[in-house]
This record gives structure tokens, sequence and C-alpha cells, in this order.
């Protein structure tokens, strides 16, 4: 047999090797919902969602918490949960005209002046605060005093000729209060 | 899935049996894909791949298996990000077969778009092969990809993920001209970002426009490491 295949085939038996022995560090998988602790379990069921719950673990670094993700009446709802079932946060995707009109000039006063160029890609109201209240809240749509509300914001954005994709957090005025930039994960394996 | 396994089923049997005389070859793909960052936008794309044939002949007279290497292909692609998830690439491929040397430069353009359960990647590329004594093929190429992993609405490292590519390569040599399609489904596992392990199916299709068609049945193993 050639060598240069010989060389190629020991090259990709020992990438096998390499590859089995390194560090997981990161990581989010599906879990069954008998491995979900009883108050998130008990949460989602009195949402009462339309759509099929998929439940996730997600691991970071040192955290790791829970996560229900369901479509109800054509939107995607995103609950998280800490270890014990504590309702952490719940994210509800919106399009965006849905968006509070004074809010959205701020919000867009921010994208113009940090971006010479800038596209929305994905809006979601997060809501915290007592679990009672936010089930009322889905309930009847009322926004009750002690839940906070924040718009999560996926943007592109391009300034002196290099484009991004940020995640951005403001309150429910508008007002800018965080933003990450976020690393796309290698698609080499996809692109070549 | 169920509905992609037949229809490939009936796609293959289809274009291999409406040929009495279609032909096919059976082989082994083994490659490995080195990525580079350069500097801020700048990649570098290293491609060894080698071709070990394995049997061939026409479906309805098959010949005996016959082992017998092919092949090997080294290319270079370096690319810059245009975009937040696009990106322009140029290189040059040196294809060893025998005694012969083929010579081809590449030119690519790649968008990748993450869904909420997969990514999907768009390629667009042309290339123009050279070969001395033969007249200089060009070809024009679409290829959507795509993986999904098996565990989650991501791959994360050690986790298995399943991939699907379909090409379509048009190409012209001299006065004659042709039409190939890839079907690549592949099974992948993530180390971590940067290192991944395929393995799989890289069925290919051609000369089926203007007679019997030719396939070909590589067994795919790939390995993708970046630094």
């Amino acid at each position: 047999m050639n060598r240069g295949f010989a060389l190629l085939l020991s090259l990709l038996f020992l990438s096998g090797g390499f590859a089995f022995g390194q560090t997981k560090y990161e990581r989010e998988y599906r879990i069954r919902e008998d491995a979900v602790p009883g108050p998130a379990l008990e949460f989602v069921n009195a949402l009462k969602l339309e759509g099929k719950v998929k439940w996730y673990m997600e691991e970071g670094l040192g955290q790791k918490s829970i996560e229900a993700k369901a479509k109800h009446r054509k939107k995607r709802y995103s609950i998280e949960f800490d270890l014990s079932g504590t309702l952490q946060d719940m994210e509800v995707e919106i399009r965006r005209d849905e968006v509070d009109e004074m809010a959205l000039k701020h919000i867009d006063a921010t994208f113009n002046k940090d971006f010479d160029r800038y596209k929305i890609t994905k809006i979601q109201t997060q809501y915290s605060g007592e679990s009672a209240a936010l089930l009322r809240l889905a309930h009847s749509g009322g926004l009750e005093e002690g839940i906070t509300k924040r718009y999560e914001i996926i943007v592109r954005g391009r300034k002196e000729g290099s484009t991004h994709f940020y995640e951005y957090t403001f309150t429910a005025q508008g007002d800018f209060l965080h933003r990450a930039t976020i690393v796309l994960r290698n698609a080499d394996n996809l692109e070549f | 899935m169920r509905k992609l396994i037949v229809g490939f089923t009936i796609w293959t049997l289809v274009g291999s049996a409406a040929f009495g005389q279609a032909s096919f070859r059976v082989g082994m793909l083994p490659g490995v894909n080195i990525n580079k960052k350069i500097s801020g936008d700048w990649r570098l794309n290293l491609r060894m791949e080698g071709r070990l044939d394995l049997w061939k002949g026409t479906f309805s007279s098959p010949s005996d298996p016959d082992v017998r290497y092919d092949l090997t292909d080294m290319a270079l692609v370096t690319s810059r990000k245009v975009g937040a998830n696009n990106s322009l690439g140029a290189g040059y491929l040196i294809r060893f077969r025998g005694d012969e040397i083929n010579h081809r430069f590449i030119q690519q353009f790649t968008i990748v778009t993450k869904y909420d359960a997969f990514r999907l990647a768009h390629r667009i590329s042309t290339d123009q092969t050279f070969e001395p004594g033969e007249p200089w093929e060009f070809r024009l190429r679409y290829r959507a990809a795509a993986d999904f992993g098996l565990n989650g609405r991501e791959v994360d490292p050690g986790e298995f993920y399943l991939k699907f590519n379909n090409e379509y390569l048009g190409s012209i040599e001299g006065k004659e001209w042709d039409l190939e399609v890839r079907l690549v489904p592949v099974l992948g596992y993530a180390v971590n970002d940067d290192n991944k392990i395929e393995f799989g199916l890289d069925y290919r299709m051609d000369s089926f426009l203007a007679g019997p068609s030719h396939s070909t049945f590589w067994v795919a193993l790939n390995w993708f490491v970046s630094f």
C-alpha cells in the first residue's frame, strides 16, 4: 500500500486515541422528565404549555442549570431553573413589533451608537420573580409588581469593517444593561 | 429521517439500475483537515486526502475485488471572514496519481447559519484543474451541509453528531460537460470544538445525463482539527 495512504490512516487512528483522552469543559444535553426536580416540573406543568416540553441540563464552568423548552401559542418558551428546581427566569421569544415602542427607540439608539450597520436576529422577553406571579403572568398576561421584565436581544453588528453577533440585555424601558460577544462554534467541518 | 433514507435508496437504485451498464466503484477515502487561525479574520486550511480502490465494475457484471491505491490530494486554502458567519477563500490543490500530477485552483464562499437545533452551511465554489496534455476542466459547485447534535441542541464536546452533505458539481472539459451529485451522510464525534472525527458514506453519481451512470461508494473517514 502506498506510503502516503498508510501515513494518513495512521494519523487518523492516532487522532482517535488523542481525541478520546481530552477533557470536557462545557456541554448541554437532553434529560428525561423523571430526572427533573419536582418544583421545576410542577411549574412547567402549571403553565399548561401547548407544545411538547424538552428538558436540558446545561453544564458550564462550575455551574449547572436545568432548562425547559417548548412552543406555546406559536411562541418559543425557555424556562430556567437551578438544580433544586427553583425558577431562575422565563424567556419568551417575541417579534420586533411586540417590543414596547419607547423601549425600542432607546434600543435602536444604542445599536446606532454601537454599530455602523446592524440587524436584530432574535428578541426574547425575560421575566424573573416569584414563580406564582410568573404563572399568573403566563395565564393572564398581566405584569405584576415584583416581576422584573427585561429584553434579551441577539444582534448582528458591523463596526469598523468587522461583523460579530452580540447578546444585549436591556431593561423594560430599553435602558442598556449588558452586552456580550457571541463566540460562534467552530464550523470547519461544515465549511471545508 | 426515514423519508431521507427511503429517498436516498430510491434515488440510488433508480440512478444505478436505469441503465444496465451503469458502473460502480467502491473504496476508502481517509482525510485529515488541519485548520489554523493566522491572524484576525484570516485562516489557513490544509487538507490531505487519500483514495484506495477496493472494487469496481458494472452493476450487471461486477469484477472481483481489486485493492489498489489510487491517488493523494493535498490542498491549501486560505480564507477570510467577510461577515459574522461567512467567509471567502481561495487555494490550490495538487493531486498525485501514479506518475501524473494535476493542479487545481479553488475559490469558495461559505455561509454558516445556526438554527435552534442544527447548523446549516452553504458553500459555493469554483475550481479549475490543469493536467499536462489535457484541456482545462472548469467546475461550479454548490454544497449544503448540516450537522445535528445527537443529544442536545448543538454539538458539544464529547457528543456524537450526524452530518449530511448534498453537493452538485457542474463541470466542463473541452467540449464535454457533466453533472455530479454527492450525498454524504456521516456520524461524527466532537472531542471538543476544535477536534472532530467523522465516519460514513460518501456517495457520488455522475455521467447520468448522457448515458449509463457511474456511482462511487467511498467509505469516508475524516479528522478535523483546529489550533
